[in-house]
């Protein structure tokens, strides 16, 4: 039908700005930053990972259209840093969570190959990082 | 014993058994052949398969075979022998075996032996039994010889026809055909072949052949016998009953003897019927039989069974069907009626004969009908049972119908029929609808029935007009209050109608049933008429009915004739009825009301029917005009038949004509045609009766002399409404087809009005009418009465019909601009009105009306006019403030009634230009000077009144409320306006009937905004509409906290929104946001801002919010549980939301709004947190405390800036949910939130955590469950819980009663408290804990 083309979900369009920051006028220390070809993943992760900075009084994110490929993050500081630059150390932060990750299941995975079986729940136990917040496995959702 | 004289002449006919080769007497058949035709042979077949089979046939046909003729025995004769005793032939060679053994008996026996058996034999057998054996053995012996010679001639004959030793071919069973085309195989045969059609060839000589011979049986003259005629059953006794009273012409027609043991002597007995059956059968009747008694009786399933099924035991279950069917239960006696439709009781149904009467089609042993038996026979095929026993039903109903009145005359005997009422009926009707095209007496009864079931069923409401009756809300049946419990039901639409109309409408048109069914069945028609319009149209619809109705009851011959029928007013009444139902059925009766001209043409008193008669048929006629006036229809009648109006005028308005009946119907025509008058474009069609028609006529100046023949008795009152209202309906026309606005007109009514109302009989009728509807209110404090007679109602509506009228005709008097008059037109009792206005406005009768029983909803009408004629009035008083005046309005407004559409539509537009910057000054409130530079509250109009206008649907509305054509109640009182649009002038008897305003409805405009893409007010604004979103909420929430405040101010808090209403419409200004795509960076242009951000927006919600908070609520601070309805989102949200959407998801994308755009927004964030009442489900908690407790972080808000009702629904009762309490924990010990919890959030967390730790804060009582549960919750708390919040919890304390404990006191325990603490905690805990409690608990003994 009138479904938009699976490739519009990611791939950026002709001089489309990945990232658009707004900073709001009347609240402030606060931004509402659009990024662009991306969905709930990322946004969730960006969100969860601010509120665990402690200068950061609020994020939320929301994705106005499920299927526009955008997402809104709104982000208010205490002022010791700007909206933006919280955004980016959540961003360092999260890709370093997400690198050493990726490296642990690597090596968990080389692992399986030598030990044959692997005895472990190969989700790992919960508290395994600061992506679950809650504390909970997705499986309990 | 049996003897040659109970041989009977013709003996029983048995089977035999089919498997004996030899059973068949018939001619012993050719070798091969079947049916006596040569069978085919085909070649295919083997010599060894035919010699096999030849052999076979060789055998069977030289078998022993039964010489004897098959001996036919009675049945008793049988049975005496045993049924194992068998005469079969094939025994032959068992009797030859058997006599030789006897032989060799014999032969061994001694002489006296053989002497001794002589005599034994003899004695057994008779005298010359002896001589009977011999001749048995010598006929045997002699069959024995011939079949042996038969025998021996077959095979002879056999090897004559077939010489060749080898036997192979058996010529008789060669078909000719074959042995034409084998001439070979002739050849080799000795004899000749036989011709063709020889009948050796078809039916070949057989070697039984010689057997057959005729047999007799052996009868003697004594076997011959003849009955007299007699009963079918001749064991059985003619009679049942003896003939004991005289009456020799009554012949019972058998008596029922089979299980007599079960009769109604043994009804004491438990045992189940079926179950005792076969057990008394197998004891008593079939072994005795078997042994010594003899035969059972003939005609017994005993005897049938052994008749015919010797073979199968007794009480096989596949013999069920030879029993008796089993007499009915007669240990509980159902309902009996007689032939009058009296319950006959049963102690007295028992002992009456019931071979008496019609009784007799009583099955069992008692008399009378039950109510099985007469559905069951009014389906009988012969006419007069049929008759008859529709008449016993008639009366039942009618019976059942004074039950359900409560005379309790008529409810004795039937008491057992409670309930069932309903049922009944409905069944009745069924029947009644199946009989009523017979003709005849059937016919007569049939309608007779359905005139019971449906028009004497609740015939006080055969008055009632101006509203549909069905489907009323469901009442709770009390038995001492049969009499308004249940009124409906819906068994009226249990009627098939497809098949009642069209059967009416032929028997109206046959019109050969008698005129008592006729009219019996005309009212029928009107009940159901007035039951729904939707029926009213159908019937209106109904081919060729309303033709022949009107052929029967209104066209009979003038003048009378002695035996011609008169007409019946009755069917006016219906027409009237079909009229007010909708516009289209109003329409489709014009030309067949033309025919009641007829009624028009001459004066009662000059009329060919009686004075009373004419005078009925005169004023229902000029009603049925007065409500075609109403939609604006047929007013040229006005014109056309000027000359006899005039005629009648002159003679209503004169001393001779005293029926107030037809001068009030004929006034109320006059206003009607007045009010259709005044704008000619409203009547359909237009230009049909015009201003200066009617000013050259003179009415009004006739209506004067009208007012001097009243009196100010109670019976005149309702002449007085239709005169003053037609009188109102001319000033205010004049208004504006008059010269100069109407000034003359005025000042011709007041100069004759003023003196009337300053002394007349006018003013004591204004004064008792306000008298008597405040007694009669007074009367019933707590709303709908149903122990009120219908007259009571009906003086109130008169009272108010009076009222509402004279305030009216005192406003026509004014001119339209809205400034207090100089003076008053005429005197009114301005502040006794005023009392009564507001008494009657708070009065519970209007409060709900939904609730009472929709043919009483007319009677809210009047009142509603009156106060709303009222308030109007109220207004030009001098002593009105504007917000007095704001106040009535708004209250007014919350009681209109659908039809009341045009006034509340005055009213708004009243309200909206009441409320402009200098009233708000007045107030002293400081309100955005945005609100006023955008339009001020105008803006609002299109969507206040938006439910109020009727609008086309375009074709491009996308369906939402196409419900086909809307449905438009005229107004109790036609307005010029509403003629056009009216499209029915009933109520609706919808269950969701209910006031056109709730009290929320200031804040209506927010639904449409949140709906905007689907409400259709969006495609009907004005063309110079161009406010914004933010315009819009704005002037709403202006309007409502106008109106709130206006309220209070004036005493009516009871119509002010309440703070779940409020707090909801907050919601949804937040929820405006949810979906929208704002924020985004040059999404469209220009940077949309969220609207709850605007100030003025935000300022106008905190000032609406303010008084709902905890600190502002007068007992907000009340530590006690309580739950109030106006508290409920639940409820205030259905409304908004439908019945498919529960607040729960709303909720849900509040918090889901809130978590992605809010900023923190305090107001915002206390909007969140009502749903944490301990009054609402667990599931809210659970979605803000577990689900997205991260928001939980920027929720600051401080407990007195809470909104709620009181603090104690928050506190108590302690949460008791394990997930709840779970989340709570992680809350405080900084798991879940990313900053510390504070504010009230935090003060509940550490509540309910505390509360399920400490035993002195719990509720259950002591258990060892909620205990481990306490000791786990305060282990991790301790283990994991920073000390600020470890000693929050642990210092907690809280009231259950009185004022609530605010942070920070509650966080500090009294010495006492604390050492029980720690002595609980040591009672349990290991050592390091207890160290650490005691850090804490043990502080407060050294402080």
């Amino acid at each position: 039908m009138n479904a938009p083309n699976r490739y519009e979900l990611y791939v950026l369009d002709e001089g489309e700005k990945p990232v658009e920051v707004t900073e709001d006028t009347k609240i402030p220390n606060a931004a509402t930053i659009k990024i662009v070809k991306q969905d709930h993943t990322l946004a969730n992760m960006i969100r969860d990972q601010l509120h665990s900075m402690p200068q950061v009084l609020f994020a939320g994110y929301k994705v106005p259209h499920p299927l526009h490929p955008y997402f809104l993050v709104k982000i208010q500081t205490d002022g010791t840093i700007t909206p933006t630059a919280a955004l980016e150390q959540a961003c360092t932060k999260l890709i370093g969570t997400l690198s050493s990750l990726e490296a642990k299941f690597k090596r968990e995975f080389s692992f399986k190959d030598v030990e044959g079986v692997a005895t472990e729940d190969p989700y790992g136990t919960s508290n395994t990082g600061p992506t679950w917040v809650t504390g909970r496995d997705y499986m309990d959702f | 014993m049996m003897s040659e004289r109970d041989k009977p002449l013709v003996g029983s006919i048995f089977e035999r058994k089919p498997s004996s080769s030899t059973s068949a007497p018939s001619v012993p058949q050719l070798i091969g052949s079947t049916t006596g035709f040569p069978t085919a042979q085909h070649r295919s077949k083997s010599v060894f398969a035919r010699n096999r089979e030849a052999e076979q046939h060789q055998f069977t046909a030289r078998s022993p075979r039964s010489a004897e003729p098959p001996i036919v025995q009675t049945a008793s004769r049988m049975q005496e022998l045993g049924p194992s005793e068998k005469r079969d032939s094939d025994t032959d060679d068992w009797r030859t075996r058997m006599s030789e053994e006897n032989e060799r008996l014999v032969a061994a026996m001694t002489e006296e032996e053989r002497e001794e058996g002589r005599r034994e034999i003899e004695e057994k057998f008779g005298n010359n039994i002896g001589e009977l054996l011999r001749r048995a053995r010598m006929a045997r012996e002699a069959d024995e010889k011939k079949l042996k010679k038969a025998a021996t001639v077959a095979s002879l004959e056999s090897d004559l026809v077939h010489p060749l030793p080898d036997n192979t071919i058996h010529t008789p069973s060669v078909p000719p055909a074959l042995r034409i085309l084998a001439p070979g195989e002739l050849s080799s045969g000795a004899l000749s072949p036989p011709p063709i059609l020889s009948t050796s060839s078809t039916r070949p000589s057989t070697p039984a052949r010689a057997n057959r011979k005729l047999r007799f049986a052996d009868v003697t003259p004594n076997d011959v016998h003849i009955y007299e005629s007699a009963p079918p059953s001749p064991r059985k006794t003619p009679l049942a009953l003896p003939p004991s009273s005289g009456d020799d012409l009554v012949v019972s027609l058998g008596q029922w003897k089979g299980h007599a043991p079960i009769s109604i002597q043994s009804s004491g007995s438990s045992e189940p019927h079926l179950s005792a059956a076969p057990l008394n059968k197998d004891s008593s009747v079939t072994l005795p039989s078997l042994t010594s008694e003899g035969p059972p009786e003939e005609g017994t399933p005993e005897d049938i069974r052994r008749r015919f099924f010797p073979s199968l035991p007794t009480g096989d279950p596949s013999l069920v069907w030879i029993e008796s069917t089993p007499l009915p239960d007669l240990t509980k006696p159902s309902l009996r009626f007689d032939l009058n439709g009296a319950p006959i009781p049963p102690t007295l149904s028992a002992t009456l004969p019931t071979h008496l009467g019609l009784h007799h089609h009583a099955e069992g042993a008692r008399a009378g009908y039950t109510l099985d038996d007469i559905f069951l026979l009014v389906r009988s095929t012969v006419p007069a049972q049929r008759a008859a026993m529709l008449g016993i039903l008639a009366r039942i109903v009618r019976r059942l119908a004074r039950m359900r009145h409560g005379i309790s005359r008529d409810a004795e005997g039937i008491e057992e029929l409670r309930g069932r009422e309903e049922e009944l009926r409905k069944r009745a009707i069924a029947m009644g609808a199946e009989a009523m095209s017979e003709r005849g007496s059937l016919g007569s009864r049939a309608v007779e029935v359905l005139w019971e079931a449906l028009v004497g069923w609740d015939e006080e409401l055969m008055d009632v007009d101006g509203a549909e009756l069905q489907g009323d809300p469901p009442q709770v049946a009390s038995p001492d209050q049969g009499g308004e419990s249940d009124v409906m039901g819906d068994a009226v639409s249990y009627l098939p109608l497809q098949f009642f109309l069209p059967q009416t409408a032929t028997i109206f048109g046959a019109a050969d049933l008698p005129r008592l069914s006729l009219v019996q069945l005309l009212a029928v028609l009107q009940r159901l008429a007035m039951h729904s319009n939707a029926i009213a149209d159908a019937i209106t619809n109904s081919p060729s009915l309303i033709a022949n109705l009107l052929h029967v009851f209104i066209l009979t011959s003038i003048p009378p004739s002695e035996h011609a029928p008169l007409p019946v007013p009755a069917a006016i009444r219906l027409l009237i009825t079909l009229a007010s139902a909708s516009r289209a059925s109003a329409s489709k009766l014009l030309d067949p009301a033309d025919a009641l001209l007829r009624f028009l043409i001459s004066p009662p008193n000059s009329s060919p029917y009686s004075l009373s008669l004419a005078t009925t048929l005169l004023t229902h006629t000029l009603n049925l005009y007065s409500t075609f006036a109403r939609y604006g229809l047929y007013a040229h009648i006005a014109t056309t038949a000027r000359e006899p109006l005039t005629r009648l005028s002159s003679y209503i308005f004169s001393l001779e004509c005293d029926s107030r009946p037809l001068l009030a119907a004929y006034i109320s025509l006059l206003g009607a045609w007045t009010t259709c008058a005044s704008d000619p474009h409203q009547t359909t069609p237009p230009h049909e009766i015009l201003w200066s028609q009617i000013s050259g006529w003179g009415w009004i100046s006739n209506l004067a002399t009208v007012a001097r023949k009243l009196k100010q008795e109670h019976a005149d009152w309702g002449t007085w409404a239709a005169l003053w209202n037609a009188e109102a309906a001319w000033l205010e026309g004049a208004r504006h087809n008059g010269v100069r606005g109407g000034v003359e007109e005025r000042e011709g009514s007041l100069a004759r009005l003023r003196p009337a109302f300053a002394g007349g009989a006018e003013k004591e009728v204004v004064l008792s009418a306000i008298t008597s509807l405040k007694r009669m209110l007074s009367e019933i404090p707590m709303g709908y009465d149903s122990d009120k007679s219908p007259g009571f109602y009906g003086e109130m509506n008169e009272s108010a019909l009076v009222l509402s009228a004279v305030i009216r005709l005192w406003l026509a008097c004014l001119p339209l601009d809205k400034k207090p008059p100089p003076e008053t037109p005429f005197q009114l009792p301005f502040s006794l009105l005023g009392m009564l206005a507001i008494f009657s406005v708070t009065h519970p009768f209007l409060s709900r009306p939904s609730s009472i029983p929709s043919y009483t909803r007319p009677l809210l009408r009047p009142l509603v006019s009156f106060i709303a004629n009222f308030v109007l009035l109220s207004r030009r008083l001098p002593n009105t403030t504007s917000g007095l005046w704001l106040a009535q309005l708004s209250v007014t407004l919350m009681r209109f009634l659908p039809g009341d559409e045009d006034a509340a539509r005055d009213m708004l537009d009243a309200i909206i230009g009441l409320v402009d910057e200098r009233c708000l000054n007045d107030y002293g409130w400081s309100v955005p000077s945005e609100v006023w530079s955008r339009g001020g509250l105008r803006i609002l109009a299109p969507f206040l009144t938006f439910d109020l206008t009727p609008h086309a649907n375009g074709a491009g509305s996308d369906g939402e409320d196409e419900e086909a054509p809307r449905v438009r109640v005229a107004p109790l009182i036609p307005t010029p306006h509403s003629l056009k649009l009216a499209t029915t002038q009933r109520l609706p008897s919808l269950s969701g009937f209910s006031f056109l305003f709730a009290r929320d409805w200031s804040l209506l405009p927010l639904d449409h905004l949140l709906r905007s893409g689907t409400s259709p007010v969006w495609r009907n604004l004005p063309g110079d509409w161009d406010a914004s979103e933010t315009d819009v909420v704005r002037a709403t929430l202006l309007l409502a906290r106008i109106v709130r405040e206006s309220m209070l101010a004036n005493g009516t808090p009871e119509f002010a929104m309440t703070r779940a209403e409020v707090t909801f419409s907050c919601m949804k200004v937040f929820m405006l946001e949810h979906g929208q795509a704002q924020g985004a960076p040059s999404a469209s242009g220009e940077d949309r801002e969220e609207v709850f951000r605007d100030g003025a927006v935000g300022e106008l919600m905190e000032a609406l919010l303010l008084p709902f908070t905890l600190v502002a609520s007068s007992n907000g601070l009340s530590a006690s549980a309580t739950s109030d309805e106006q508290d409920n989102l639940e409820l205030a949200a259905a409304r908004f939301l439908g019945s498919g959407t529960p607040f729960y998801q709303f909720y849900t994308d509040f918090v889901a709004l809130y978590d992605a755009i809010s900023f923190g927004h305090p107001l915002f964030s206390a909007l969140l947190l009502p749903p944490l009442s301990q009054n609402y489900a667990p599931d809210y908690r659970k979605l803000l405390y577990d689900d997205t407790a991260h928001v939980l972080g920027t929720v600051r808000t401080p407990v007195e800036r809470v909104i709620g009702g009181a603090a104690g629904g928050f506190l108590w009762p302690v949460e008791n949910v394990p997930q709840v309490v779970g989340a709570q924990l992680s809350l405080l010990v900084g798991r879940r939130a990313r900053v510390p919890i504070e504010g009230f959030v935090r003060w509940m967390a550490v509540h309910h955590i505390a509360a399920n730790v400490w035993p002195d804060l719990r509720e259950d009582p002591p258990s060892s469950i909620a205990d481990e549960r306490g000791r786990k919750l305060l282990e991790a708390l301790v283990n994991q819980g920073e000390y600020a919040v470890v000693r929050e919890v642990t210092l907690y304390w809280q009231r259950r009663e009185g004022r609530v404990v605010l942070p920070p006191v509650c966080f500090d325990l009294k010495p006492v408290r604390r050492r029980n603490r720690l002595d609980w905690v040591r009672f349990w805990a290991k050592s390091d804990l207890v160290q650490r409690m005691q850090g804490l608990l043990g502080a407060g003994d050294l402080e």
